[in-house]
This record gives structure tokens, C-alpha cells and sequence, in this order.
């Protein structure tokens, strides 16, 4: 019997533990801690440290890809997600965000913007420029220059020199 | 041959078996008390379903506002309109234009010489972007 009794207090105490998994033996963010010299849980990153994949972003970011169908439409794709809410799909710069009061974008078809280099597009992608913020971290730079390419073709589209081309006055209205 | 059966392990053995047993059993029957209890206790299950709020009142439709405003820009990039008749330049499509720079080869990214604006050099507006 006292066996019994015993064997029963037991299981009844191991009911008794929280196991609720709130308090667990770990630190929280920024707790301080006695491990490190400099008694925080967070670290910094040593000097010289790189992100995986960083070189061959740098790199990607000065090589222009060559500009092919598929990067066009890759940059068609890009631009209407991420560039037209406020460039509007045509590069004026009306897109329902700046309907809804954000400040307007300039034009892509002013004459500033269509003699602007590319690595003008790139770096105001990559760093943002006045209101617009960067879009660095959502658009890789492969991405970036995807999408330079299709506003070439968006300024191509409202302003293009058809005398020379045959059949394309045949199109014309 | 005395001695060539197995020696009896120095465990109570019986003593093991009971309380593996002893323990299976209450689990057993705490299962089946748990399971009567919840079933006599939650009559029904307590589920709040979430409320929706009302979406701030800017546009009164504003699905088909985009809807509208997107076919707008879509119908622009899809047209052949004239610009300057007598120097041939013209808006076109967008797939049309998308073809032509990539025909530009290893030059498409580079700025499109064109000077559209008739009686003042490219970019002579002073900076102005409109
Ligand atoms: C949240 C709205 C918004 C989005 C999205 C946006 N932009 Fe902009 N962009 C602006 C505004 C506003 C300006 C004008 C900034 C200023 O002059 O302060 C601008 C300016 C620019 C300029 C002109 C810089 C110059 O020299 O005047 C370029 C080029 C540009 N954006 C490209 C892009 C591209 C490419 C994307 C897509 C990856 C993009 N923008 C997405 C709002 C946006």
C-alpha cells in the first residue's frame, strides 16, 4: 500500500511543472549576458564580414546582362510589380499611388530622363532617389538592370524614329 | 549437469512489469476520464469568428478605379500614333519598342538619340523634369 501511495504522489508531482514552453532556458533579444566581453547576447559582426552571395551581386551589378527577350520581359514583369503603382505603366509617372496623393515622379519621357545613362536607372533602383526609397533589398541586380532595360523600351515606345523602318508607316493611323 | 540452467536475474522482475503495467493503466484511464470530462464539459466549440472592418472610405470602388486607370496606361503603350509627321516620329507599342532595343544588341541600354523636342537641344530645359 505504501508502494502504491508513494508511485501515486509521484505522478501527481510530475503533473505539477509549467511545461507551457514560455520560460525556456535561452536569452532574449539584447538580454545581457556574461558570456561575451562585451556582456551583451547580441553580437556584432566582425570586421570584414560579407553576406553569402554578396560578390557575385557586386559583380552582377556592374556587369550589365545582355539585353535579350527574355531579360525584356523579365523587366516588363518587374517594372509593372514593383515601378508602375507610382511610375504608372507607361513611364508617366501617374500611377494610382500618386492618384492618392503620394509626391509625383517625374516623367521617363522628358528629355533629362532619356539622356540619362543607365547606371542613372541602376543606382537610383539600388539607392532610391529623393522620396523614393531603395529597392535594393526586392529587386536583385540582375532584376535592376532587367527592368532599365524595359524603361529604354518605354521611352522607345513614346518618342521611336520610324522614318527609316519599312511597313511602319503602313501601321500608322 | 547441476548447474546449467540460466541464473534468475537479480531483479524484481515483477516489480518492473507491475509498475510499467500500473502505468500504462493510468494513462489509459486518464485518457478516457479526459475524454468524458471535455465531452460532458465544452458543449460547443468557442470559435469567434473575426470581424471584418470596414476599409477606410477613399475611393468608392477602388478595384475598378485601378481596373480603369491600368487599362488607361495599357491602351497607351499598345498604340501607333503620330508625334511629328514630317520627322517620322511616332509613339508605337510597347512590344514593338521591347523588339527594337533588344535589336539594339550589345547598345540597348545606352540613352536613345533622339531629340524630340523640335527647336531646343536635348536636355535644355534647364533640369526640369516636365
Ligand atoms: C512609392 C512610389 C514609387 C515607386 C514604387 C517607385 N518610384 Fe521611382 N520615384 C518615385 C518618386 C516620388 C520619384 C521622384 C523623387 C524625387 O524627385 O524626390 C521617383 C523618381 C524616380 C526616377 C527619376 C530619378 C531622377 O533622376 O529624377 C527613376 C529613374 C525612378 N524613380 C525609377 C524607379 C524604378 C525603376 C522603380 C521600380 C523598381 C521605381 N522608381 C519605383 C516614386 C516611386
Amino acid at each position: 500500500m505504501r508502494r502504491v501511495l508513494l508511485f501515486a504522489f509521484a505522478l501527481v508531482v510530475a503533473g505539477c511543472d509549467n511545461q507551457s514552453m514560455q520560460q525556456q532556458n535561452r536569452y532574449d533579444t539584447y538580454a545581457p549576458s556574461k558570456l561575451w566581453p562585451n556582456g551583451s547576447e547580441a553580437q556584432p559582426l566582425p570586421a570584414g564580414v560579407v553576406a553569402q552571395g554578396d560578390l557575385a551581386r557586386a559583380r552582377n551589378a556592374k556587369e550589365p546582362p545582355p539585353v535579350t527577350n527574355s531579360l525584356m520581359r523579365t523587366g516588363r514583369e518587374d517594372f509593372d510589380v514593383f515601378c508602375s503603382p507610382c511610375h504608372g505603366l507607361a513611364g508617366d509617372g501617374d500611377g494610382m499611388i500618386v492618384q492618392r496623393g503620394f509626391p509625383a515622379p517625374p516623367s521617363y519621357h522628358t528629355d533629362r530622363l532619356r539622356i540619362a545613362p543607365a547606371s542613372h536607372f541602376f543606382d537610383v533602383i539600388t539607392n532610391g532617389y529623393g522620396v523614393m526609397y531603395s529597392y535594393a533589398a526586392r529587386v536583385p541586380p540582375h532584376d535592376r538592370w532587367a527592368i532599365v532595360a524595359y524603361i529604354r523600351a518605354l521611352q522607345e515606345s513614346r518618342y521611336a524614329q520610324i522614318a527609316g523602318v519599312p511597313r511602319a508607316r503602313e501601321k500608322m493611323p | 549437469m547441476p548447474n546449467d540452467r540460466p541464473e534468475t536475474p537479480g531483479v524484481a522482475t515483477r516489480a518492473v512489469l507491475f509498475t510499467a503495467i500500473g502505468f500504462l493503466v493510468f494513462i489509459a484511464i486518464s485518457l478516457v476520464f479526459l475524454r468524458v470530462y471535455y465531452s460532458e464539459e465544452i458543449r460547443q466549440t468557442i470559435f469567434v469568428p473575426p470581424t471584418p472592418f470596414a476599409k477606410p472610405q477613399l475611393q468608392t470602388n477602388d478595384v475598378a478605379d485601378l481596373a480603369r486607370l491600368q487599362a488607361e496606361q495599357r491602351d497607351k503603350l499598345s498604340r501607333f500614333t503620330w508625334v511629328d509627321r514630317e520627322r517620322g516620329i511616332a509613339t508605337i507599342p510597347i512590344d514593338e519598342a521591347m523588339n527594337r532595343i533588344v535589336a539594339r544588341g550589345a547598345n540597348a541600354y545606352a540613352p536613345i538619340e533622339l531629340n524630340i523636342s523640335a527647336n531646343r537641344p536635348i536636355g535644355a530645359n534647364g533640369g526640369k523634369s516636365r
